[in-house]
């Protein structure tokens, strides 16, 4: 026996095969294809991201500790099946021959690093390679500062402690110390199995311990989750995030662009079904009055409809997600190796996402007209002109955007780029609404104003604006959708460009990449002198003394004042302070005034530092330099750019003041890497200086912005895509009632070429209206965003408007023409049947 | 079927005043008048498509207007056929599941058998599988008429049935409406202009500017 299917689900078929509802299916699941394929491809390259910056954290989670980390932690993360590995680090006088120098220890267990790689060079200044395994039981590896500090090469012996090691190798790269080298000591890298031998390991001893793991994104949090809640004193857990603040900026940004061009696809896409559902429903009208007509009730009919639907969007849902996962395929498969990140496979996270968003789209778009569609009288059976009341019910209207807005704040990963850009969205809608509503009344005027005249060039115009005008609603609807599809495509072009360039600003070419310190006071002018003859331009050498801070308008500092860890560091420790005449180029004063030629009382203090500890303009600093006070006034604050691989100083006096403490001098320059020759010559003049490399750190800074620069790009292009989706779809939603016009004025006897151009210039003027609503709507959510959610310099482009314009008219004549072709090629009967 | 004092009111104006017949089991009525007179209006009432400001249809002793909007569409379910000028054949589908429609409405167990009978009772057993826009006219007023007559109706309403065809076609509609009639035992209720199919009804209702003149 056949089984019966429910008769929903018959209807759904037959309209299947009638090819009616292909065309929505298609457009459904296309505007889902393409919301996933962004979602997929930003799901991976996130996840990619995430690994790729855990390389710089060795890790992707790090528990930091003061005592060893007990057994049962690492138990448990292997018991998770992740990978796991051990460092522990101190400070340590380093010997060789007669020289010692104050080193920064480490002994790491088999397995690290578990991200990334460290890289060796096999002498001083050689070219390096990432580095093969650890450094052998009885091996050392040093950094270039320890080996020039204590005159060692390679084979040479270095003890610590109770214990010999041989140099084995220069460590050029250790991705975990990242942009953090001025503060720590040279690196001496020994392998675990030694670090007894040292006999350094002691109660009392300042160690620091740190349990690494690493393996799959949920392992990793669900143990990150069991691990917070039995972090001992002493113990806190480290991300990539918290560990390497400059990174983290790059990562939340390229995450927030992620998220805005998914929150946009989800707008574009919901357009595009609106559109197409709008088509939908309208063409219902007809099949829902005979149904009354044949006894079925409003609610049953509903019903019926309602399953239809959500059959429908479950369809596009699965089908569109399947589509969305071809095409990131295929884009990752065309970028090749163009993106230079190592993706992981998809996770089925955007699937989930498909098949809700299938469901929301449809249902949320065909609400108001379904509830329309019962108001339907079925009296239209005798009478056509009857439709259903005007407007959907308030409620319907809402429950629908409520559905979309939902997928949105889902999408956008962020409450205020969820916000705003529905802020920007209603904004664009309005604006479409006023400027078409506005301009659609002079166009009948302006219509009769042109000559009277057959010619195609003339009564084309003419038709096309006195159309624009008597369909006025349609009209505005039209530039709605329209404007949303340029909006998303513009906002996403300005964003990308303010987010690119603050990157290429960030590590610009020929940024300093080499750092001396330990100048003393009488090397400066002969320093200077030598760097000077080597070709290195603009060498500014800046004093700077060690002190600490003992009170702020003559409160005594003690770490216990303050509840913040960073606060509590910075009132341990000592600051470098250092003296100038000029601000340094890339600081800002924020408030007060930077001091005049000749003053010689007063500090410049970093804005961050002072809203930390509770400094304010015109409190008094006491500083503690070895025994010697130093006093002066706070007389501005600066905002300080510290990303920027400049030297830079929390606390600033006015040149000559460090004068009398004992003070050093730092300088930083841009070396180019073929004459790093330079820096055997420097460190031979002058042997008690040390340069400090930050080359690797800038590349690998430079290799991430790179990726996600490219990251970027890409997404761009899929929300391109579902742009220009929308418009198709937005100039096919009116073929059925073009098809019919066209028919009744070819009756009339207008020429094709006169429909041409009739066509053309309505889509050339609702393209023109459209890239001017999006221009500025897309100029003016730019500017919010980067100020309020990307934190990003924003310069106004006037181009948007060049592009906005020439764009909307270029693209909405293409798709316009491609959507209405073959509709001058009808015979005009058949156009008049097909669209009564 | 009793129809007694209606008036439908659109704003201040009066469509219909002072109408009242009734149509006794397996009769024809035309009701006949020229354009503007009512005639579509009074079927759209007598369907219980449209709900007067006063007055009463009766059909088998159940008042229409007593019913609210659901029971009467329950009630059209039950003993109501529908022919339309303009066929109201569903364009996506074919032959055999437009007639279907009705029948899987009601819930009627083998529709396909059922409609498939009909459609062979108007001489289209060879195009169940085409669709309206591979039929003629006249095809697709046959296919409508299969459709009104599959659900066994008691009253069968039709809006100028013959309007959109040929004189010879509308004829041979004409006679298979009758001889589809005459087998089921329907009341027929027909608006026409066309006084050939005026004059085949048992009665007709002459409508002048809403009111009932013959």
């Amino acid at each position: 026996m056949r089984v019966a299917l429910p008769l929903a689900a018959r209807l759904l078929l037959r309209e299947w095969r009638a090819g009616e509802i292909r065309v929505l299916l298609l457009a459904v699941a296309l505007a889902v294809a393409s919301l996933t394929a962004v979602a997929f491809f930003a799901d991976r390259v996130e996840r990619a991201l995430g690994q790729e910056a855990n390389t710089l954290l060795a890790a992707d989670l790090a528990l930091v500790s003061d005592h060893p980390v007990g057994t049962a932690l690492e138990a448990e993360a292997r018991r998770r099946g992740l990978a796991v590995a051990h460092t522990t680090t101190f400070l340590s006088m380093a010997l060789a021959g007669d020289g010692n120098l104050l080193a920064g220890i480490k002994a790491v267990s088999p397995g690290y690093p578990l991200r990334g790689a460290l890289r060796t060079a096999p002498a001083l200044f050689a070219a390096d390679a990432p580095a093969r395994g650890l450094p052998a039981p009885g091996q050392a590896w040093v950094d270039e500062r320890l080996a020039t500090g204590l005159g060692v090469r390679i084979g040479d012996p270095v003890e610590v402690g109770e214990a010999r090691f041989t140099v084995a190798a220069i460590l050029t790269f250790e991705g975990e110390r990242g942009g953090n080298f001025m503060a720590l000591a040279p690196r001496l890298l020994l392998n675990q199995a030694d670090l007894p031998g040292t006999g350094l390991v002691q109660a009392g001893s300042r160690i620091t311990y740190r349990l690494l793991v690493a393996g799959e994104g949920e392992a990793v949090a669900g143990f990150q989750a069991w691990a917070k809640e039995r972090l001992e004193r002493g113990q806190q857990l480290e991300d990539v995030r918290g560990a390497r603040p400059e990174l983290r900026q790059i990562l939340d940004r390229a995450q927030r662009y992620l998220g805005l061009a998914a929150v946009l696809t989800v707008v574009l896409a919901a357009a595009a079904a609106h559109m197409a559902l709008r088509r939908y429903t309208r063409r219902h009208f007809d099949q829902f009055a005979l149904l009354r007509c044949f006894g079925a009730s409003r609610r049953r009919l509903l019903g019926l409809y309602f399953q239809q639907l959500a059959s429908l969007g479950l369809l596009a849902g699965l089908l569109g997600g399947f589509l969305g996962w071809l095409a990131q395929r295929f884009v990752v498969f065309l970028l090749g190796d163009a993106l230079r990140l190592g993706l992981p496979p998809a996770s089925p996270r955007p699937l989930l996402l498909a098949v809700v968003a299938g469901c929301a789209l449809v249902l949320a778009f065909s609400l108001p007209p379904l509830l329309r569609l019962a108001r339907v009288p079925a009296l239209r059976v005798l009478r056509r002109d009857l439709g259903p009341p005007g407007g959907g019910s308030l409620l319907a209207h809402g429950a629908g955007l409520a559905l979309v807005g939902g997928l949105l704040f889902w999408q956008a990963g962020d409450g205020r780029l969820g916000l705003w850009v529905i802020a920007g969205v209603l904004a664009t809608t309005l604006a479409a609404v006023l400027v078409v509503q506005g301009l659609l009344r002079p166009l009948p005027f302006l219509a009769r104003r042109l000559p009277a005249s057959r010619h195609p060039l003339v009564l084309g115009p003419r038709l096309a604006l006195t159309g624009l005008r008597r369909r006025g609603w349609e009209t505005t609807l039209q530039a709605i959708a329209l404007s949303l599809g340029l909006f998303a495509l513009l906002l996403l072009t300005l964003v990308r460009d303010d987010l690119l360039e603050s990157w290429r600003s960030q590590v610009p070419a020929g940024a300093p990449n080499r750092f001396v310190i330990n100048i003393q006071p009488d090397q400066v002018a002969a320093v200077r002198a030598f760097l000077t003859d080597q070709g290195v331009r603009d060498v500014v050498l800046y004093p700077m003394a060690r002190a600490r801070l003992v009170a702020i308008a003559g409160r005594p500092v003690s770490p216990d004042d303050y509840e913040e860890d960073r606060a509590r560091r910075l009132a341990e420790r000592e600051f470098n302070l250092s003296a100038m005449a000029e601000p340094p180029p890339d600081n800002r004063i924020v408030a007060g005034r930077w001091w005049a030629r000749g003053e010689t009382q007063g500090f410049s203090v970093e804005a961050g530092i002072a809203d930390t500890l509770g400094i304010r303009l015109g409190d008094v600093l006491d500083f503690d330099a070895g025994g010697l006070p130093l006093s002066g006034r706070v007389t501005s604050l600066r905002q300080v750019d510290w990303d920027s691989f400049r030297v830079n100083f929390f606390v600033v006096a006015p040149a000559g003041v460090l004068d009398a403490l004992p003070r050093s001098h730092i300088t930083s320059f841009y070396l180019p890497p073929a004459r790093v020759g330079v820096l055997s010559g420097l460190v031979a003049a002058f042997p008690n200086v040390t340069v400090i490399d930050v080359e690797q750190v800038m590349a690998e800074l430079r290799g991430l912005m790179d990726r996600v620069s490219g990251a970027v790009r890409t997404i761009f292009l899929f929300s391109l895509g579902t742009g220009l989706l929308v418009m198709l779809a937005a100039l096919y939603a009116r073929r059925d009632e073009r098809a019919r016009e066209i028919g009744i004025w070819r009756t009339l006897g207008a020429s094709r070429a006169t429909l041409r151009a009739a066509l053309a210039a309505e889509f050339a003027v609702l393209g023109l209206l459209a890239g001017a609503v999006a221009a500025g709507a897309a100029s003016l959510l730019a500017w919010v965003l980067a100020t309020r959610v990307f934190d990003l310099p924003h310069a106004p482009d006037p181009w948007i408007w060049l592009a906005g314009l020439g764009g909307g008219l270029l693209l909405v004549l293409a798709t316009g023409l491609a959507a209405t072709r073959g509709l001058l090629n009808q015979p005009p009967l058949a156009a008049i049947r097909a669209g009564a | 079927m009793v129809v007694g004092g209606e008036s439908s009111g659109e704003g201040s104006l009066h469509i219909l005043a002072d109408v009242s017949f009734s149509v006794n089991p397996g009769e024809t009525v035309a009701i006949v008048g020229s354009s503007g007179s009512g005639k579509s209006t009074l079927l759209g009432l007598l369907a219980g498509l449209d709900v007067p400001s006063a007055g009463r249809v009766v059909i088998d002793g159940q008042d229409l207007f007593a019913l609210d909007e659901d029971g009467r569409a329950a009630l059209r379910g039950r003993s109501m056929g529908f022919v339309f000028q303009s066929f109201q054949l569903l364009p996506g589908l074919t032959a055999l599941e437009n007639v279907m429609l009705p029948l899987e409405l009601a819930g009627v167990g083998d529709a396909a058998a059922l409609a498939r009978d009909h459609l062979d009772s108007v001489g289209l057993a060879t195009r169940t599988g085409h669709r309206p826009d591979q039929l003629s006219g006249g095809e697709q007023q046959r296919v409508a008429l299969a459709r009104a007559f599959a659900v066994s109706p008691r009253i069968l309403l039709a809006d100028e049935p013959t309007g959109n065809l040929d004189a010879h076609t509308g004829g041979q509609i004409i006679d298979l409406m009758f001889e589809m009639n005459r087998r089921q035992g329907a009341s027929l209720v027909i608006v026409t202009h066309d006084p050939a199919l005026a004059g085949r009804c048992g009665r007709q209702l002459r409508l002048e500017a809403g009111r009932l003149v013959a």
